[in-house]
C-alpha cells in the first residue's frame, strides 16, 4: 500500500530521517518502535505532508505523494492521528467527529460511520455535546481515533496511542485498534511502548536516530535478543 | 424617558458596530493578523450602495434600497478578496506585523482614492455624499418613545446576518472548518481542510458583512464620506478589546453595548464627549479584566 524509498526529511535543514526505506502491506498493522527522538513522529509528519521531503519518495498505491499537501493526502485516504491527539477543544465531541469526514460527500455513509464510531467508543456517545477540551486523556485518544475513522481511512497512522493514558484504557484502545485492522483498515502505528506495539502488530520496524535498525515480522522481533534487552526490558 | 429613548436607538444602531467587529474578529481568528483595511472595505462598499441609490432614484424605492444593500455586500466581498490578495497573501509566513502595515497602506490608498473621486465625480459631493433612501422619514412611536425606522431596519438586518453567521459557523462543514482552522491549523490540515481556501472564504464573508454594515450605517446616517471606515474601525477596535479578541459572541454583545453608551452619552452630555466616555470605559475594562469581558479560558472561547 505505502512504499517509502530512501526518504530524508527534517525541520529547518536539521535532518532527522536519513535515507529511510519502509513498506506497508495492505491490511497489515505495522509498528514503528524506537526511543524518544528517533524520528518516529517525524516519519508520520512527513508521510502526511506536514514536513517537506528533502530526498527520496513516498508512494501510495502507485501514486507519488511526495510533494502533495496534507489536505490532498487526506483525500487519498491517509489519515494521521497526531501526537498529542490535537482534539479541537472549542468544538463539541460531535463537531470533532463530523469534521473528521470533512472531505466526504456520501452523507448516508457518513451517518452510518458516525454510529459505528459511537458503538466502538460508547463513552463518546455520552459526551457528544461536551466540548472536546473537557474530555480526559483516554477519551480524547478515543475521539482522535474516532475522528480519523470518520475520514474513511485506507491507511490510519497512529502516533503514540498509549501516551499519557491509564493502563486499563490503553488495553481498551489497543483492542479497538486490532478491531479496526480486522475490518480492513491498514494501520501504521508509532509507539514507545514496544511490548504493546509488537504484540499487536504483524510487522515492525525499529527506528533509531532516523535510521531503520531492524525490521521483520513482529513475532521475530519479539524474540530478538537485542530488542528484548533494549526495548522490552527482559 | 429620554434616557430610554437614547438607549434604544443606541442599541439598535450598535448592531452595526457588532457587524463590523465580527468581521474584524473573524479574520483575526483565522489569520492571527489584523486587517486594518477592514474599515476602508466597508467605506468602498457603502459608496457602491450610495452610487446605486443616487443613480436609480433610491429616495422613494425600497427595491433600489434592497439592490443597493446587496450590491454593497457583494462589493465588500470583492474588495476584501483584493485586500487579501495584495496585502496578506504575499506575506504568508512572514512577521505578524507586516500585513498590519500593508493593510493600513491599502486603507490609506482606498481613502485617498475616494477623496479624489468625490472631488471629481459629479454625483458625489466633496464633503459628504448623500445616501438617499425611503427610510429617511420613517418613524415609529413606542408609547412616548420615538424610534427611527432606519434604526429598526438596520437592527433587524444585523440580527438576521448574525443569526445566519452563527448558524453557518456551528452547523455547516464549511463554517465549522473556519472554527477548526481558528483553533488549530495543523489539526485542521490533517482533517483534510485546506487552510488557504478557508482564508479566502473568511475574507470574503467578513468583508461582505462589513459591506452590509457599511450600507446599513450610511443609510442610517443618510450620508457617506471617505473617512466612514476609519472612524468605524476605531469603534470596532474598542468593541473587540472590550469583548476579548477572537470572541464572536462577545463582539455581538459589546457592539450593542458600545452603541448604547455612545448614544446615551451624546444625548445626555454632548456628542464630543461620547468618545471620551467610551475610552474611559475601555481603560477601566483593561485595568480590571485585560483579557476582555467575554474572554474565558481557552476551552470555552467560542
Amino acid at each position: 500500500m505505502l512504499e517509502i524509498h530512501n526518504l530524508s526529511s527534517g525541520y529547518d535543514n536539521i535532518p532527522v530521517l536519513k535515507s529511510l526505506s519502509l513498506k506497508i502491506d495492505t491490511g497489515n498493522l505495522t509498528a514503528v518502535i524506537g526511543p524518544n527522538g528517533a524520528g518516529k513522529s517525524t516519519l508520520l509528519r512527513t508521510i502526511s505532508g506536514l514536513l517537506s521531503v528533502s530526498d527520496g519518495s513516498i508512494m501510495m498505491d502507485g501514486i507519488d505523494i511526495t510533494k502533495l499537501r496534507p489536505d490532498e493526502i487526506v483525500g487519498l485516504g491517509i489519515i494521521h492521528v497526531p501526537e498529542g491527539r490535537m482534539i479541537l477543544s472549542r468544538l463539541t465531541v460531535r463537531e470533532n467527529l463530523i469534521m473528521g469526514s470533512f472531505q466526504r460527500k456520501d452523507n448516508f455513509q457518513i451517518n452510518k460511520d458516525f454510529d459505528k464510531v459511537l458503538s466502538m467508543f460508547p463513552i463518546l456517545g455520552d459526551r457528544l455535546t461536551q466540548l472536546g477540551g473537557t474530555l480526559s486523556g483516554g477519551e480524547q485518544q478515543m475521539l482522535a481515533i474516532g475522528r480519523g475513522l470518520m475520514a474513511k481511512p485506507k491507511l490510519l497512522m497512529l502516533d503514540e496511542p498509549s501516551l499519557g493514558i491509564a493502563p486499563i484504557v490503553v488495553e481498551q484502545i489497543f483492542n479497538m485498534i486490532k478491531q479496526i485492522q480486522n475490518e480492513g483498515v491498514t494501520i501504521l502505528m508509532v509507539e514507545q511502548n514496544a511490548a504493546k506495539a509488537l504484540n499487536a502488530a504483524s510487522s515492525a520496524y525499529v527506528l533509531e536516530l532516523g535510521e531503520i535498525k531492524a525490521s521483520g515480522s513482529a513475532k521475530s522481533l519479539l524474540l530478538d535478543d537485542g530488542i528484548k534487552k533494549t526495548y522490552l526490558g527482559l | 424617558m429620554l434616557v430610554l429613548e437614547y438607549a434604544i436607538s443606541g442599541l439598535l444602531f450598535g448592531a452595526t458596530y457588532s457587524l463590523v467587529a465580527i468581521g474584524f474578529t473573524l479574520i483575526f481568528g483565522v489569520l492571527n493578523r489584523f486587517n486594518i483595511a477592514h474599515g476602508a472595505t466597508l467605506m468602498v462598499a457603502a459608496f457602491g450602495g450610495a452610487t446605486i441609490s443616487i443613480l436609480f432614484g433610491g429616495k422613494d424605492s425600497y427595491i433600489i434600497l434592497i439592490a443597493a444593500f446587496f450590491s454593497a455586500t457583494l462589493i465588500g466581498a470583492i474588495v476584501g478578496l483584493i485586500v487579501r490578495q495584495i496585502a496578506f497573501a504575499p506575506l504568508k509566513g512572514g512577521s505578524e506585523l507586516s500585513p498590519f502595515v500593508t493593510s493600513a497602506a491599502m486603507a490609506l490608498i482606498l481613502e485617498e482614492l475616494f477623496v479624489n473621486l468625490t472631488q471629481s465625480v459629479s454625483i458625489y459631493s466633496m464633503e459628504v455624499t448623500e445616501f438617499p433612501s425611503p427610510l429617511e422619514n420613517l418613524v415609529f412611536f413606542l408609547g412616548e418613545i420615538y424610534i427611527r425606522g432606519a434604526y429598526l431596519v438596520i437592527f433587524l438586518m444585523a440580527l438576521i446576518i448574525m443569526g445566519i453567521l452563527h448558524w453557518w459557523l456551528h452547523h455547516t462543514k464549511s463554517g465549522l472548518a473556519i472554527r477548526c482552522v481558528e483553533e488549530n491549523p495543523t489539526a485542521a490540515w490533517l482533517m483534510g481542510i485546506n487552510g488557504n481556501r478557508v482564508e479566502i472564504i473568511v475574507f470574503a464573508v467578513a468583508s461582505a458583512i462589513a459591506g452590509a454594515a457599511g450600507c446599513l450605517i450610511s443609510v442610517a446616517y443618510g450620508t457617506v464620506t471617505p473617512f466612514l471606515g476609519s472612524n468605524l474601525l476605531l469603534v470596532s477596535f474598542v468593541v473587540l478589546v472590550l469583548a476579548g479578541i477572537g470572541s464572536v459572541r462577545g463582539a455581538m454583545i459589546c457592539g450593542l453595548l458600545v452603541g448604547i453608551i455612545e448614544t446615551v452619552t451624546a444625548g445626555l452630555i454632548s456628542a464630543q464627549t461620547k468618545e471620551a466616555v467610551l475610552f474611559i470605559i475601555l481603560f477601566t475594562v483593561l485595568l480590571v479584566k485585560p483579557q476582555g469581558i467575554f474572554a474565558t479560558s481557552a476551552t470555552e472561547r467560542d
